[in-house]
């Protein structure tokens, strides 16, 4: 701020409480003259309004003696009258600034100590969970859902939850899973027969005769990823169809959209926003939570020849 | 008088009664779209996935509604009311009175269009966008050329103290109005404002918080200076406190604003000035509360007895609590556990549900059996329970959201030993869910309560639409 506009700052405020500190001492004092009635004989709505002058109470002069001190005081102390810098030296920038070095030096130690666990150890850590769980909660949930569930178009956390280094890379720099849509090449009844065929892999409900139906169709266009079995390969970033496991949902509709569609999941980059000490700490939260919530297996139901 | 027209014989009350029934129309549809926000608060699926429920357009739309539709109203309808008989002279213009009512109405109605269409200039309390805030410039110069022309030719020669607010409330509206939307049109619905970065922030709240200011305490308070003695039947307190009040709160409100933008990229100096005014305003503001309270000094049995003067002291006491509350939460460290949190939510409806709402209330059942030719309203014992209902429903709305607030704050500001954050912000939402349950409860009791209200008034009203209401004469012998 130049020097004029301090000096205007400055003016401003100086004149603004001293016309509060002149209107406490002047009008608690000034005299008013009043009538008989202790009014002062103004009356108006046809003598039904009138007004009385009395002494301001003394618990209201105290309070508001306080409050103009407090006021004056503050502005010996802290910056705000104008270019003064206030004697305490304070600034909001510094507070902040200091406050954040304060717990980034114990955040350090914490992580200096844990950068030494794996992601599986720490999955049994309780101080890493809680902080892991936090982190999730904050920052992932809004897509994948408070428990790792997933949502529609994003993937449930819980199939691939338990391998802490494929989560690790995978949040730090980021995932483009695609599945191209197979609508155009396989037409809607062969849609509707390979989606069948691919519950059939885990033992899903779904329709037989057209299960069967689409097991050729499956042989020709989805082996290349899936493999023969169904099983896919993770290096590929293909699904295991024959665990009851899913990403988009397992239900007819949803795999019927996956074949139809496709898939074109974008997970973002999270190096620069979390670190990977961070990161870590959710990996060790989502490996935990996925072990305690994996569905039982169930055992792939033999497809029919 | 024998060669002025007859009608300067009596008061307009005409336009006092089309604002009283606009006020109660617009009070039900603005608490009513409040209730529905509070309710989508709690239970999201409550906007069925159509883009104009959404809570973002919903509530620019019941803030609007409340504070410009049913506050603006009523404002108006005391002002006229108030100015003629303080006055004891006809509205400068009846003409104008009438275009001021069309003119805000028309406002109304197009915020009610233009907000849930999401047209908006995402400006706190000033959504409206150009077109419409062009209109707002005209009825309020033609709002404010009317009430000072009335006072020019007033046959009292003193002006009483809810004049000074009335007009203090007239000036600084108009001017935070029209600085604060200075806009650069793109389109008959787009427009961007001129100011940029931290100063489009100071402005905004400059005047977001003068509108607090000027708006929902200036032109309250001239209503309570009015309506208070009346009802009490009883002189005003203090004439001294009336003008300590006045020139300190119109001076230091003003610097006010920056305490919305505590520890935000404002320099320090200007939340510093805007936090140590804001302290000082305690003073305006109880002694304005105290001239109410006590002006009821040799008169309290009519708590007993008259539910209009409960709304009032309520009021009051309101008043004094949500002033100390601001005041406090205007401390920067105070500021740093309320602020983001639902204690704000908590701290702007108890100044507007138990404040504004109060003694607007209040003051529209004390005015309305008056400008409708009646000895009183058609049922006192429903007032009665118009009063519980609003009280019982604000203390609910109020002291939910405070312990929402402060759980709030404190979960945010958690850390464990090891540095972290002990809660996600998702656990906060889970632990004030029950809160924001209670708080639409209370609002559904308040949004009741009008409804009782808008029954009594129709009923009081029904002689007036049968056969007319005869004009009040205005009082011929000129007083001091």
């Amino acid at each position: 701020m130049s020097l004029f506009w301090s000096i205007y700052v400055g003016v401003l405020i100086a004149g603004n409480l001293g016309l509060a500190t002149f209107l406490y001492f002047y009008g608690t004092r000034v005299k008013i003259p009043i009538e008989g009635d202790g009014t002062t004989g103004h009356s108006w709505d046809n003598g039904k309004l009138r007004e009385s002058v009395r002494k301001l109470p003394r618990w209201w002069a105290l309070m508001s003696l306080a409050s103009l001190v407090a006021a004056i005081g503050y502005l010996v102390l802290f910056p705000g009258f104008g270019n003064f810098k206030g004697v305490l030296g304070w600034t909001s920038a510094q507070e902040v600034r200091q406050a954040r070095e304060e717990n980034a030096n114990k955040l350090d130690a914490l992580f200096a100590r844990y950068r030494l666990y794996s992601v599986d150890r720490l999955s049994e850590d309780d101080v890493a969970l809680q902080y892991g769980h936090r982190l999730f909660q904050d920052n992932c949930a809004a897509c994948h859902g408070a428990m790792a569930e997933g949502g529609y178009g994003f993937p449930a956390l819980t199939v691939n939850g338990d391998d802490g280094d494929f989560v690790m890379a995978t949040a730090l720099n980021g995932r483009n899973g695609v599945m191209p849509p197979w609508g155009a090449v396989l037409g809607e009844q062969g849609v509707s027969e390979v989606a069948n065929y691919v519950l059939s892999l885990s033992g899903s409900p779904h329709d037989a005769a057209r299960a069967q139906a689409g097991a050729a169709r499956f042989k020709e266009t989805c082996v290349a990823c899936h493999g023969a079995d169904g099983k896919g390969s993770k290096a590929v970033g293909a699904p295991d169809l024959t665990d009851r496991s899913w990403i988009y949902g397992g239900d007819l509709a949803s795999v019927t959209q996956s074949i139809r569609h496709g898939r074109n999941g974008i997970m973002p980059a999270w190096k620069n926003r979390l670190g990977e000490d961070q990161v870590r700490m959710i990996a060790a939260w989502l490996r935990h939570h996925t072990l305690r919530e994996r569905p039982p297996q169930a055992a792939p139901v033999a497809a029919a020849p | 008088m024998g060669t002025s027209p007859p009608e300067l014989h009596t008061y307009n009350d005409k336009v006092v009664r089309q604002f009283l029934a606009a006020a109660i129309f617009w009070g039900i549809v603005g608490m009513a779209v409040g209730l529905l926000a509070a309710a989508q608060l709690a239970w999201p699926a409550l906007n069925f996935d159509i883009p104009w429920l959404t809570y973002s357009r919903i509530r620019p739309l019941h803030t609007n509604g409340v504070i410009f539709a049913f506050g603006g109203s009523a404002l108006m309808a005391s002002c006229y009311y108030v100015v003629q008989r303080t006055c004891h002279a006809r509205l400068f213009s009846d003409r104008v009175a009438s275009f001021t009512f069309w003119g805000w109405q028309a406002v109304l109605v197009s915020a009610v269009i233009t907000l849930p269409l999401g047209i908006t200039q995402s400006k706190e309390y000033a959504e409206l966008e150009w077109p419409i805030d062009l209109l707002i410039a005209v009825v309020w110069v033609a709002f404010g050329w009317n009430f000072f022309g009335t006072l020019a030719r007033r046959r009292i020669r003193h002006i009483y103290v809810a004049n000074w607010y009335f007009g203090a409330f007239i000036i600084a509206v108009g001017l935070l109005h029209i600085v604060n939307n200075i806009a650069i049109p793109v389109s008959a619905t787009k427009s961007y404002i001129v100011y940029s970065g931290a100063v489009d922030a100071m402005v905004q709240w400059w005047y977001g918080h003068n509108a607090v200011a000027f708006f929902l305490t200036a032109g309250f308070l001239a209503m309570m200076y009015y309506f208070v003695p009346r009802q009490a039947d009883r002189p005003l307190w203090s004439y001294r406190f009336s003008i300590v009040n006045f020139w300190a709160l119109i001076s230091m409100y003003m610097w006010a604003g920056s305490h919305h933008l505590l520890y935000t990229a404002l320099p320090d100096w200007v939340q510093s000035v805007g936090m140590i005014f804001s302290l000082v305003l305690l003073m305006p503001s109880w002694g304005s509360a105290a001239n109410g309270l006590m002006t009821y000094n040799g008169a309290w049995h009519k708590l007993s007895t008259d539910p209009v003067t409960r709304f009032m002291v309520m009021a009051l006491v309101f008043y004094a609590a949500a002033t100390f509350e601001g005041s406090m939460m205007a401390i920067k460290s105070v500021n740093a556990l309320s602020h983001y949190t639902d204690w704000t939510i908590a701290h702007v409806h108890s100044g507007a549900l138990g404040w504004v709402a109060m003694i607007t209330i209040g003051s529209l059942y004390s005015m309305a059996p008056s400008v409708l030719g009646r000895p009183s309203m058609h049922s006192v014992r429903a007032i009665n329970v118009h009063f519980w209902m609003h009280a019982g429903g604000t203390i609910m709305y109020v002291f939910g959201m405070w312990t929402a607030g402060v759980t709030e704050g404190v979960m945010w500001r958690a850390t464990l030993p090891s540095g972290s954050l002990a809660y996600s912000f998702m656990d906060s939402l889970r632990a004030i869910h029950p809160m924001y349950v209670i708080r639409a409860m209370g609002g559904a009791m308040i949004v009741s309560g009008m409804g009782v209200m808008a029954w009594n008034m129709w009923r009081t009203w029904a002689p007036a639409r049968a056969y007319g209401v005869e004009p009040v004469a205005i009082p011929q012998g000129a007083s001091a």
